[in-house]
């Protein structure tokens, strides 16, 4: 729990009421400012929409994506964000994803550690078990559906040890109870000259604590998320000899 | 009391077990091979084969045109379970045996040769026994370990009583049978030193310059001047504590709590030898004279209470106490060093604690989960995509990361083994994709990033390469696709 002492005004007011939740709730400004909660910036048009203008972190927040690498690549780009040292963990049900993709969001490979339990009960119980350990900068998961109590105890390992867990999954997957922001992340169509070191995602945010939903088309390049919606949508067409050389890499 | 020790020399031991596993090739040539400096030579003969003319150090391909001979290939392993099993075996005559490295068995018999009507009825009831079983076995009994091991393999006698005669005994042996190293024999042999006897005409200084200390030892060690010790395979453990209770205990909160008083005394037993344990071993013992056993294992050494209590307890849950448990033992397996931690400064201790709560969480996901679900990601030093990242145990030592450079992108999904597609190219450059039944436009590539088998790795003259591109399609996705010599398109990937 925050101890934090509530303004000692009458409660009739609805903003003082909203204020007092908002504390409660973790989501008020004033609690970033005194260092209780820690944020991570995600892109400027989306940190406009979050509560604390940014991604809270010691927070669980479910991201899925079109295929699961999708999800992969944007919570590994939020983690890679994170200024705390710490391993990260990666739980899944068998090594199915190849690291050196990684690379381009700014994760080093060297902090992964990747756990592949062949029980889904063992998988939650793995997550939790990380979350309540200091080092551990953030957890990443691929877990089953689970329930309200087991996403409880998620939510308070983390506030308590200040690790960020990102539950991923493909779209088909069920969310759990309580997660503090919900992510869908979908390509999508970039301008015709990004090259293949810019990805351009559609990022919606279907549910936040404290916030409203929104829905944005960011390109992601050298570590910054930005607007990509004055990007021009490609024509189908043959690449003509000239612009294939200039394209040509390696 | 003087000692007495058996010798205990298996002349055919691999022959002998092949003709248990199948008793057929009692009547058929059969050899075992080992590889020696590049060739296959032959190691050990069956009598049908001697009888054929097929001699030990022979070249497998002069042995087979002698008869039909049936090789097998020496599998020393098996060998040495096979041995362990006989030293268990042998512990019917005495507790302190030893396997002697050297394909034999030594037993300490002092003092109880007359359990067994004299050392004479005792070794001939050893020798017939091993025969009834299979194996072929002779057996010497001296007052060392040097001369016990020379006079089974080297002599027709087969006991000596009193020192004395062991002397009389040895000295006519060649100089083999005092377990020299190879080198020195050969050179002993070149300056015309062939018998035991010649060997203590020299004097003991140009021994020890000339040929090193270990001949000298051995010489002392085989005539009784010198000590040798084996370790016999029921040797206690150094680290083990155990606790007797009054009343038989059914409560786990008192186990728990005898359990913690044995960690901390085994924990400042392995302080004090600056080492750590990796292995512990608790065994129950309940009234009705059932034992439960439980281990658990770590990555690193360990030294603290609070981490291995933790180990414990999950295990300790699962197990039935029954009507109480009377005595429990804890014993340290394996041990590793484990230099004692520095003293240090406020700001670094925390560091380390977290380090270690780090470690202490590594070991309680191998043990539940198994210790091979835990891995780490290691970039090799490889282009080709199936080699470049290595999903690393935790137990095996941490290995460097290599560089990777950055301008080559792979994907975040790899399709492993890669999927054949159809494409239609224009010149060398993809234009559409078929996948999943249906036809995609590819509006953007880049490539082709041509990347060749190694050749350190393959004895072919021609090595393969695969031309991979990028491309995006017309709905946004993006696929890592290659071309190989063929002409043949592949699938290897998907990228974020």
């Amino acid at each position: 729990m925050l101890f934090v002492p509530l303004p000692s005004t009458s409660l009739n007011s609805i903003a003082q009421l909203r204020e007092q939740v908002a504390i409660l709730q973790g989501t008020a400004l004033g609690l970033v400012e005194r260092g209780l909660i820690q944020i991570v910036p995600v892109a400027t048009p989306v940190d406009d929409v979050l509560p604390l203008n940014g991604l809270p972190l010691g927070a669980v927040h479910e991201v899925h994506g079109r295929r699961l690498a999708h999800a992969i690549a944007f919570a590994a780009m939020l983690i890679g964000r994170i200024g705390k040292s710490g391993q990260i963990i990666y739980i899944a049900p068998n090594y199915s994803f190849h690291p050196l993709g990684l690379l381009p969001f700014g994760v080093d490979c060297k902090d992964w550690i990747h756990i592949a339990p062949r029980r889904p009960a063992d998988r939650v119980w793995a997550a939790l078990e990380a979350l309540r350990c200091r080092q551990v900068k953030a957890v990443l998961g691929v877990l089953p559906p689970i329930d309200l109590t087991g996403s409880r105890q998620l939510q308070l390992a983390a506030e308590e040890s200040c690790g960020t867990c990102f539950l991923l999954g493909d779209t088909d997957t069920l969310s759990a109870a309580s997660a503090a922001t919900r992510w869908q992340i979908a390509p999508a169509i970039g301008a015709p000259e990004s090259r293949f070191d810019s990805v351009v995602w559609s990022i919606k945010l279907i549910y936040c604590r404290g916030g409203r939903p929104g829905k944005w088309t960011l390109m992601y390049r050298n570590g910054v998320l930005e607007d990509a919606n004055r990007l021009v949508p490609i024509r189908k067409r043959l690449l003509t000899e000239a612009s294939a050389a200039e394209r040509m890499a390696i | 009391m003087r000692r007495r020790i058996v010798s205990l020399y298996f002349p055919h031991f691999a022959i002998d077990r092949l003709h248990l596993e199948d008793s057929w090739r009692r009547s058929r040539p059969v050899a075992v091979a080992e590889e020696e400096r590049g060739h296959m030579k032959i190691a050990a003969v069956n009598a049908i084969a001697t009888q054929a003319g097929v001699r030990v150090g022979a070249r497998i391909s002069d042995a087979l045109l002698l008869a039909p001979l049936e090789v097998v290939p020496a599998d020393r392993a098996l060998d040495r379970a096979v041995l362990t099993d006989w030293v268990r075996w042998c512990d019917r005559y005495t507790p302190l045996v030893a396997d002697d490295r050297n394909g034999g068995i030594l037993l300490d018999i002092t003092g109880c040769a007359h359990l067994f009507g004299g050392e004479r009825a005792l070794l001939l009831d050893l020798e017939s026994r091993i025969r009834k079983l299979g194996y072929r076995a002779r057996g010497a009994i001296a007052c060392t370990y040097g001369a016990a091991w020379a006079l089974a393999r080297y002599s027709k006698t087969r006991i000596v009583p009193s020192a004395v005669a062991t002397r009389d005994a040895l000295l006519p042996l060649p100089v083999e049978a005092l377990r020299l190293p190879s080198d020195a024999v050969r050179q002993l042999r070149r300056i015309g030193i062939f018998t035991v006897a010649s060997l203590r005409e020299l004097s003991r200084d140009s021994l020890a310059t000339r040929y090193g200390p270990e001949v000298l030892l051995r010489l002392d060690q085989t005539f009784g001047n010198a000590h040798e010790s084996f370790h016999s395979h029921r040797d206690s453990p150094p680290y083990c504590a155990g606790q007797c209770f009054d009343f038989p205990v059914v409560d786990l909160s008192m186990l728990e709590y005898a359990l913690q008083k044995l960690l901390r005394r085994l924990c400042m037993h392995l302080g004090r030898d600056n080492a750590g344990a990796r292995d512990l071993y608790l065994q129950c013992h309940r009234v009705d004279g059932e034992v439960l056993r439980c281990r658990i294992g770590t990555i690193k050494p360990v030294r603290e209470v609070r981490h291995l209590m933790r180990l414990f307890s999950e295990k300790l849950n699962g197990l039935d106490f029954g009507c109480g448990v009377e005595r429990m033992l804890l014993s340290v397996e394996t041990w590793k060093d484990k230099n004692s931690e520095q003293l240090h400064l406020r700001g670094d201790t925390a560091e380390q604690e977290l380090e270690s709560e780090f470690d202490g969480l590594l070991d309680r996901l191998g043990l539940r989960l198994g210790f091979e679900a835990i891995a780490r990601v290691r970039i090799q030093q490889s282009l080709l995509p199936e080699k470049s990242v290595r999903f690393h145990p935790v137990t095996e030592p941490d290995v460097a990361c290599a560089e990777w450079p950055i301008y080559r992108l792979r994907p975040l999904e790899l399709t492993h083994p890669p999927r054949r597609i159809q494409v239609t190219s224009l010149g060398n450059k993809p234009t559409a994709l078929r996948l999943e039944n249906c036809w995609r436009s590819i509006v953007r590539q880049e490539g082709p990033e041509r990347l060749i088998e190694e050749w350190w790795r393959t004895n072919s003259q021609q090595l393969t390469y695969r031309d991979y591109f990028r491309i995006e399609d017309a709905k946004a996705e993006r696929f890592w696709i290659f071309r190989d010599g063929l002409s043949h398109w592949y699938l290897h990937g998907r990228f974020a």
